[in-house]
């Protein structure tokens, strides 16, 4: 019980102060599209430069987790992730803000976002050595077929017709290796000079989310009256309707759990996996993607459990278990504190500081994004040719912000406008999004697998041996094997 | 009003990919295109089958109402030939004021003289964030 013995050091004045601070701009940053929780942490990192490293380090971690759930404000209300963890909250939150439950569906998100965080952090205050152990297992194997894993849901999951899901998932793997390979450093696809460095994340998921959601508003052009039509339900009865929905948050807080464990799995693959999961369990499937509070649910408890998991190899090992704790490591190295056995034994004081800062940070954020779903009205409103141009403003601004590359803009502008077109005939944005995310960890973990097996008895024996292997291939086939069933009894109805 | 056939969709995506592949395929260094070879062989396996697919399938229509949408493309276009030049400031707040006027359901003076107050609270707004608060250099013309 050592993180109790440091407990009350969190509840000095300016140390709340700066949770305030963090959870609202969290908030805040996560809301815009473009900024996502790496690129809010990393903003932020010279900033805690000059402050203590007990300020430095609350002020890093109140931030990573508002903005994951912050993310989840525009995906319910404009139908634009704020982060790649907030996927799979569109599927169900902007049908349910879209049949007027916007206030209700943020209810869900914050109530469930809390329950998740808070789940994360005490397995993260209790279980730490344990676990880092068990990330230790995973090889570049299982991280291979992690990411196919990640993309073969995405495509049965957000699509009519799994075929243009599954295709719309390569074509991001493929788009993911425009660029400089990371093994050999060859240069490939680069047909002109502002692709050497590849295609932004960032950029390319504010595109593929935004332009069109502008595009079909113009193209539309639905009056704010029948667009929305507001429904009054009280924040007693979504905390009571929340709470009673016990599958869906032990799903998505085990599934955020274990996923966050695994280095470089990331929230996007959380919150996609548990909203998969869900699905299965449900006795109305056929409610999914229509407005499913337990999709909501489920998704964005995952992504907010994953939060505290995924510190855990950062701080025992220095591997980190997603983007944002990749770049939180720089916060730690900043402060001269190295990740590894003397974070809990010489700065015993300031990593459990942190890590029980990062406890109230989810009640803070509760608290605030529960008096945010209030404001949601406003947004939703507004006038569609306001919203068209505030969007397409906040994109550009946001994408550049992000390397200041005039080149991540235009990238942004061409795939949204191509995703408007694509989307005309069936296909979505969130399977080329995934694939363009996990695209890099599926290469990086076949080259290495590659290089292992080239010693062994050759790639695909590699690849396919191991109850690891072959438990995370039988998910991939499931999934499809899924994907199809349900495409053929749609067809059927 | 374009009318698109979802056959000529299903023929493009096709023809992406066996693009797409004959650039993975004659890559020099093979190695760094193994990965790249995989996925669009992917990709052709999945276009043959979605062609197969729509013979199978019932016959859809993609309506798309360019001249609507026209206005928005336009200035997405002048954006990208002149963003670094005439600055992004200037730039966004003649984008901003083109698309609430064009898309507005009323024309009016009174609506004109609003577009101009919400487009410079909105453009306040995108300074505060972006060139105080995260100081983002954003390229720029004249005054802004």
């Amino acid at each position: 019980m050592e993180f109790l013995d440091y407990f009350l050091n969190v509840f000095t004045f300016g140390n709340i102060l700066i949770l305030i601070l963090g959870t609202i701009g969290g908030l805040l940053m996560g809301a815009a599209p473009g900024l996502s929780p790496t690129m809010a942490v990393a903003l932020l990192i010279p900033f805690t430069f000059k402050m203590s490293p007990d300020q430095g380090l609350i002020m890093l971690g109140a931030v990573y987790t508002a903005t994951v759930a912050g993310g989840a404000i525009s995906a319910i209300l404009l139908k634009i992730p704020g982060a790649p963890a907030n996927i799979a909250t569109v599927m169900d939150g902007y049908p349910m803000a879209k049949s007027g439950k916007s206030k209700e569906a943020l209810h869900y998100c914050f109530i469930s976002s809390f329950v998740g965080g808070v789940v994360g952090i005490i397995i993260l205050i209790f279980f730490t050595p344990v676990l880092a152990n068990f990330a230790l297992k995973f090889g570049p194997s299982h991280m291979f077929w992690i990411a196919i894993f990640g993309v073969t849901v995405i495509a049965t999951l957000d699509s009519n017709s799994i075929i243009k899901g599954l295709f719309s998932g390569a074509i991001g793997l493929w788009l993911a290796t425009i660029g400089y390979d990371s093994v050999l450093g060859v240069e490939r696809f680069v047909f002109n000079p502002i692709f050497s460095g590849g295609i932004n994340i960032i950029a390319a998921l504010v595109g593929l989310f935004a332009i069109p959601q502008v595009l079909s508003m113009i193209e539309n052009k639905q009056s704010k009256s029948d667009q929305f039509l507001m429904e009054k339900k009280s924040l007693v009865q979504s905390i009571i309707f929340n709470l009673s929905r016990i599958k869906a948050l032990v799903v998505g807080s085990v599934t955020g759990v274990i996923i966050g464990l695994i280095p470089g799995a990331g929230g996007q693959i959380a919150g996609l996996v548990s909203y998969d999961q869900i699905k299965k369990l449900s006795k109305k499937k056929e409610n999914f993607g229509k407005g499913e509070p337990d999709g909501i649910i489920a998704a964005e408890s995952a992504n907010n459990a994953m939060v505290g998991p995924s510190l855990v190899p950062l701080l025992t090992l220095g591997v980190p278990g997603s983007p944002t704790a990749a770049v939180l490591l720089g916060g730690l190295l900043i402060h001269g504190m190295f990740p590894g056995p003397y974070l809990f034994t010489i700065y015993a004081e300031t990593t459990w500081t942190f890590i029980n800062s990062l406890l109230i940070a989810q009640f803070m954020m509760l608290a605030f994004g529960l008096y945010i779903s209030g404001l949601a009205k406003y947004v939703i409103k507004t006038p569609s040719n306001y919203m068209a141009a505030a969007i397409t403003i906040l994109a550009i601004f946001g994408t550049y912000s992000v390397q200041h590359n005039f080149a991540d803009v235009i990238v942004m502008l061409f795939l949204g406008v191509s995703m408007f077109f694509l989307s005309k005939f069936g296909f979505t944005a969130a399977p080329i999004v995934l694939g363009l995310i996990l695209g890099p960890i599926a290469e990086t973990n076949f080259s290495q697998a590659k290089i292992i097996a080239d010693t062994q008895n050759g790639i695909f024996s590699y690849l396919t041996t191991g109850p690891l292997n072959l438990v995370i291939i039988s998910l991939c086939i499931v999934s499809i094997i899924y994907g199809i069933i349900t495409e053929v009894k749609k067809n059927k109805k | 009003m374009i009318k698109i056939n979802n056959l000529a969709s299903v023929i493009i995506i096709l023809l992406i990919s066996i693009m797409l592949a004959y650039a993975s395929f004659s890559g020099k260094q093979s190695e760094a295109y193994l990965f790249p070879k995989i996925i669009t062989s992917v990709m052709i396996i999945l276009s043959s089958l979605s062609l197969v697919h729509y013979f199978f399938e019932t016959k859809k229509i993609a309506e798309i109402n360019i001249s609507k949408l026209s206005i928005y493309l336009i200035s997405l276009i002048l954006f990208i030939f002149f963003g670094e030049i005439l600055g992004f400031y200037f730039l966004t707040i003649i984008l901003f004021l083109t698309v609430c006027y064009f898309y507005s359901e009323h024309k009016s003076f009174k609506i004109i003289i609003y577009n101009i107050l919400i487009t410079s609270l909105f453009m306040l707004f995108i300074y505060f964030l972006f060139s105080i608060l995260l100081k983002v250099q954003v390229p720029r013309f004249f005054l802004f």
